[in-house]
C-alpha cells in the first residue's frame, strides 16, 4: 500500500537522493527545505513517514520533532533523524524530542529502504 | 487420389470376380445333371456296342489333355496370386513407413512443443503434423484396400477352382461330340437320329460354356493388367512422398536444433542481464553516496568559513605592541593571509563542485527518466502486435538519450577540466602553506632558545609541525583525486562513444531483420539492455569520480581540518609571544628576525636568505639555529650537531628534516583507505 513520505533537509542534494531512492517503492514523496516549511506541510495533509535532517535554517530537526508530536495525529508517526551529526548526546536530544530512528548521512541505499520498510510495516 | 483409384479398381474387380462366379455356378448346374444323363446313356450304348476297350483308351487320351488344360489355368491362378501378393507386401510397407513418420512427427513436434519461442519451429511442426495426418489417412486407405485385395483373393480361388472342373466337363465334351459320331454310325437308323439330337445338344452347351470362359479369362487378365498398371503408377509416387517426408524431417531437425542452440544462448544473456542489474544497483547506490558526501563537504566549507572568521578576528589586535610581539603577529598574519587564499580557493572549488553536483544531478534525473522510458518501451516491445514499429521507434529513443548522454559527458569534461586545474593550484598553494608552517614553527624554537621561553613554544611548534604533515597530505590526496577523476573521465567517454556504434549496428540490424518477427524481438531485447547497461555504467563512472574526489576531500581527515584547526594554533602563538616578551631580549635579535622573515616570503625560494639571515644575527647559536629555519638539508643536520644537547628544541628536528627530505612516504602512511569507510552502525531505531 503507497504510503506518504516527507524528506526535510536544506540540501536540494540529499533531497533528491532520499525522493531518487524511495520513489520506484511506489510510496508519495513531499519534500521541506526546513523545519517550518515541513511543519506546515504536515498540518495541511497526512504523512506517514518524516526524514528530517538536524542542521536546518529557521527551525532544525530536534525541534521539528517535538511540535511534530505535539500534533494529536503524529503522536505514532515514525520520525528519522537523517544527518552528518553522530555524536551521543545529539542521539539523546533526538530521542528525547520524541525522534523514532537515527541514520548517518552518507545513507546506503538498502539501508534507507531497509529502516523506511521496517518503521512503515510497524 | 491413387488410394481411391485402387479401391474403385478392386470393387470393380470384385464385382466382376462375382459375376462370373455366378455365371460358372449357373453354366455347372445347368451342365451337371445333362452330362450325367449323357454318361449314363454312353456307357449304356458302350456296352451295347460292344467296343469298351477302344473308347477306354479315347477317353484315356482325352484325360491327358483335359490334365494339361487344368495346369495351365493354376499357372494363371498362381500368376493372379503372386500378384496380388506383391500389391499386398508393398501396401504393408508402405503402411509401416506411415508409421514411422508419424511417430517421429510425434516426436518432433513435442520437441517442438519444448522449443516454443520459435514460431517458425512451431509452424514447421504444424506443417509436418498435417501432412503426415493426411499420410496417416492414406495409411488407413492401404489397409482398406488391402483388406480388399485379400477378400478378391479368395474369391478368385475359389472361382479358379470351379473353373477347374468346369474346364474338365468342357474339354471331355469338346472330345465326345466326334466320339458320339462315330459310335453313331454304328447304331440302328431310330436309335441313331436320338442320339445324334443328344450330340448336337451336348455341343450347343459347350460351346456356350467355352465362350463364356474365355470372356471371363480375358476379363481376369485385363483386371490383372490394370491393376498391374495402377502399381506402378502408386510405387513412384509413394517414394516422392516418402522422399518429401525425409527432407521435412531433416529441415524440423536442422531447426529445432537451432532453437535449442538460441535457447541456450538466450538463458546466458539472461543471466548476464540479471548480473549487469545488480552491479547497476550496486553504482547507483554508490553514486547516492557520493552525491550526499559533495553535500556535506559543502556544509563541512561552510564551517572552515566561519572558522577562517573567529581566526580573524582573533588576530585582530588594536594599540601598540611590542616589536617581538609584532614578529609573532605579522608571521601569524602571512600565515593566516595563506590560508585566507587557500580557503578562498577551497570555496571556489566548493562552488565548482556545487555546480557539478548540480550537473550529476541534472544527469541522474535524466537517467531516471530514461530508465523509466525504456521500461516502457521495453514493455511495449512485448506486445504481440506491432512490436517492430514500436522497436525501431524505441531504438531511435534509445539512440537519442545516448546522444544526450554522450553531450552530458563532454559537458561534465569541459566542468571538470577547469576544476582539475583549479585544484592543482589549490594543492601547490597547500604545499606552500606547509613550508611556512614548518617556518613559522621552527622559527618559534629559535625564539624559545634565544629567550628562554622553551617549553611553551615547544608544544607549539610540535603542533604546527603535524598541522604541516597534514596539509602535505591534503596536497597528495588532491594530486591522487584527480588522477583519478581524469582516468574515470577517460574510461566513461570511451564507453559511450563504444555505446554510439554499438546503437547505430543495431539499428542497421533491425532494419534489415525487420520482417523475422521472432529473433527481431530477442535482438531487440538483448541489445537494448546492452546499451541500457553502457548508459547505466557510464554515469556510475562520473558519480565513482566524484565520490573519490569527496572522500580524498572529507573535512575531518584532510588538510582541510588542518587549516580549521589552525585557529587554535594561532591563539597559542599568540600566547607564547606573550610568554617571550616577558623573557629578556637580545638587543638585534627580534627585529632582524621579523625583517628575515620579511625577506622570506619575498625571496623565499632563494638560498641567498641565508647570508642574510647569518648576516643580522651576531650570536653564534642563533645563527645556527636560523639556518636550520631556512636552510637546505645539509644546512639543517649540521645546525642539527651544533645544538645538540644545547636546546631541547631541536630533538624533533631530525623528524622535521625528514618530512622536509620525503614528504610522499611520510604523507603516504597516513593516507586513509576504502576499506576504512563502513556505514554497518550509522543507523538506529529508539
Amino acid at each position: 500500500m503507497s504510503k506518504t513520505i516527507i524528506t526535510v533537509d536544506d540540501a536540494v542534494t540529499i533531497r533528491k537522493m532520499v525522493t531518487f531512492t524511495l520513489q520506484p517503492t511506489g510510496h508519495r514523496i513531499l519534500e521541506a527545505g526546513d523545519g517550518v516549511q515541513a511543519f506546515e506541510i504536515i498540518q495541511k495533509q497526512p504523512v506517514d513517514l518524516i526524514l528530517t535532517d538536524i542542521n536546518m535554517p529557521n527551525m532544525d530537526g530536534i525541534e521539528l520533532t517535538r511540535q511534530i508530536r505535539t500534533l494529536p495525529a503524529y503522536g505514532r508517526t515514525p520520525i528519522i533523524l537523517l544527518t552528518t551529526e553522530s555524536e551521543p548526546n545529539k542521539k539523546a536530544q533526538g530521542k528525547e524530542a520524541g525522534a523514532s530512528g537515527w541514520i548517518v548521512k552518507p545513507f546506503q541505499q538498502d539501508q534507507l529502504l531497509a529502516l523506511v520498510s521496517k518503521v512503515l510495516q510497524n | 487420389m491413387v488410394s481411391s483409384h485402387l479401391d474403385s479398381f478392386f470393387k470393380t474387380g470384385s464385382q466382376l470376380f462375382k459375376s462370373f462366379a455366378k455365371h460358372l455356378g449357373g453354366v455347372a448346374s445347368k451342365i451337371g445333371p445333362r452330362v450325367t444323363g449323357f454318361w449314363w446313356q454312353f456307357r449304356k450304348r458302350g456296352k451295347w456296342a460292344g467296343h469298351k476297350t477302344l473308347e477306354s483308351d479315347r477317353m484315356g487320351a482325352l484325360a491327358h489333355r483335359m490334365v494339361e488344360n487344368q495346369r495351365e489355368v493354376l499357372m494363371a491362378v498362381s500368376q493372379v496370386e503372386e500378384k496380388f501378393q506383391q500389391a499386398s507386401s508393398t501396401i504393408e510397407e508402405m503402411a509401416s513407413a506411415s508409421e514411422r513418420l508419424v511417430l517421429e512427427a510425434d516426436a518432433a513436434l513435442d520437441i517442438a512443443a519444448t522449443t516454443s519461442e520459435s514460431k517458425e519451429s512451431e509452424h514447421v511442426g504444424s506443417r509436418m503434423l498435417r501432412w503426415l495426418n493426411g499420410l496417416d489417412s492414406l495409411q488407413e486407405g492401404f489397409r482398406s484396400v488391402l483388406g480388399g485385395l485379400v477378400d478378391h483373393q479368395e474369391r478368385v480361388g475359389r472361382a479358379m477352382r470351379l473353373e477347374k472342373r468346369l474346364d474338365h466337363c468342357v474339354c471331355t465334351l469338346q472330345i465326345l461330340p466326334s466320339l458320339f459320331k462315330i459310335e453313331s454310325s454304328r447304331l440302328p437308323v431310330e436309335e441313331r437320329r436320338d442320339f445324334l439330337q443328344l450330340v448336337k445338344h451336348i455341343d450347343n452347351i459347350r460351346h456356350s460354356a467355352s465362350v463364356s470362359l474365355v470372356e471371363q479369362f480375358r476379363t481376369v487378365e485385363s483386371m490383372a493388367s490394370r491393376l498391374t498398371h495402377g502399381m506402378d503408377k502408386f510405387q513412384p509416387l509413394v517414394e516422392r512422398s516418402c522422399r518429401k517426408v525425409e527432407e521435412r524431417k531433416g529441415e524440423l531437425e536442422r531447426t529445432l536444433a537451432l532453437n535449442a542452440d538460441q535457447l541456450a544462448k538466450n538463458r546466458d544473456e539472461n543471466q548476464a542481464l540479471v548480473d549487469k542489474t545488480r552491479q547497476t544497483q550496486q553504482e547507483v547506490g554508490r553514486v547516492v553516496v557520493a552525491l550526499q558526501y559533495q553535500d556535506i563537504t559543502k556544509q563541512k566549507l561552510d564551517h572552515i568559513e566561519l572558522m577562517r572568521s573567529e581566526v580573524t578576528d582573533s588576530l585582530n589586535i588594536e594599540g601598540d605592541v611590542d616589536p617581538d610581539f609584532q614578529f609573532f603577529h605579522e608571521a601569524a598574519s602571512l600565515c593566516q593571509a595563506h590560508v585566507d587564499s587557500v580557503i578562498g580557493d577551497l570555496d571556489s572549488a566548493c562552488r565548482n563542485i556545487s555546480e557539478g553536483v548540480g550537473s550529476i544531478e541534472s544527469s541522474l534525473g535524466g537517467l531516471t527518466e530514461n530508465f523509466g522510458v525504456l521500461r516502457d518501451l521495453s514493455e511495449a516491445a512485448n506486445a504481440p502486435d506491432g512490436f517492430v514499429e514500436q522497436m525501431l521507434s524505441a531504438r531511435l529513443e534509445i539512440e537519442s538519450l545516448s546522444s544526450e548522454l554522450h553531450g552530458a559527458i563532454i559537458g561534465v569534461e569541459a566542468f571538470m577540466s577547469p576544476l582539475c586545474q583549479a585544484l592543482s593550484e589549490l594543492g601547490n598553494t597547500v604545499e606552500e602553506i606547509a613550508s611556512e608552517f614548518r617556518l613559522v614553527a621552527l622559527n618559534a624554537q629559535v625564539y624559545a632558545a634565544q629567550h628562554g621561553a622553551a617549553t611553551g613554544l615547544e608544544v607549539l611548534s610540535t603542533r604546527t609541525c603535524d598541522v604541516a604533515d597534514e596539509i602535505l597530505e591534503v596536497g597528495g590526496e588532491m594530486s591522487n583525486a584527480l588522477g583519478d577523476l581524469q582516468e574515470g573521465l577517460a574510461r566513461s567517454l570511451s564507453r559511450c562513444q563504444a555505446s554510439l556504434a554499438e546503437s547505430s549496428e543495431l539499428r542497421e540490424s533491425i532494419q534489415e531483420e525487420g520482417g523475422r518477427d521472432e529473433e527481431t524481438l530477442h535482438d531487440f531485447r538483448r541489445h537494448t539492455t546492452g546499451l541500457l547497461s553502457n548508459v547505466s555504467s557510464i554515469g556510475s563512472e562520473i558519480r565513482r569520480c566524484a565520490k573519490t574526489m569527496n572522500e580524498r576531500c572529507s573535512f575531518e581527515d584532510t588538510g582541510i581540518g588542518a587549516l580549521a584547526r589552525s585557529r587554535d594554533l594561532f591563539d597559542e602563538l599568540k600566547v607564547a609571544s606573550e610568554l617571550a616578551l616577558s623573557s629578556p631580549l637580545p638587543s638585534e635579535g627580534d627585529g632582524a628576525t621579523v625583517n628575515h622573515f620579511r625577506n622570506y616570503y619575498s625571496v623565499r625560494d632563494e638560498i641567498v636568505i641565508h647570508d642574510r639571515l647569518f648576516g643580522s644575527c651576531h650570536n653564534a647559536e642563533s645563527d645556527s639555529a636560523e639556518a636550520v629555519l631556512f636552510g637546505d638539508e645539509e644546512s639543517i643536520a649540521l645546525s642539527s650537531e651544533q645544538l645538540e644537547g644545547d636546546v631541547i628544541l631541536f630533538d624533533s628536528e631530525d623528524s622535521v628534516a625528514s618530512v622536509a627530505s620525503n614528504p610522499e612516504e611520510e604523507s603516504a602512511k597516513k593516507l586513509p583507505s576504502k576499506g576504512d569507510v563502513d556505514f554497518g552502525d550509522n543507523v538506529e531505531l529508539f
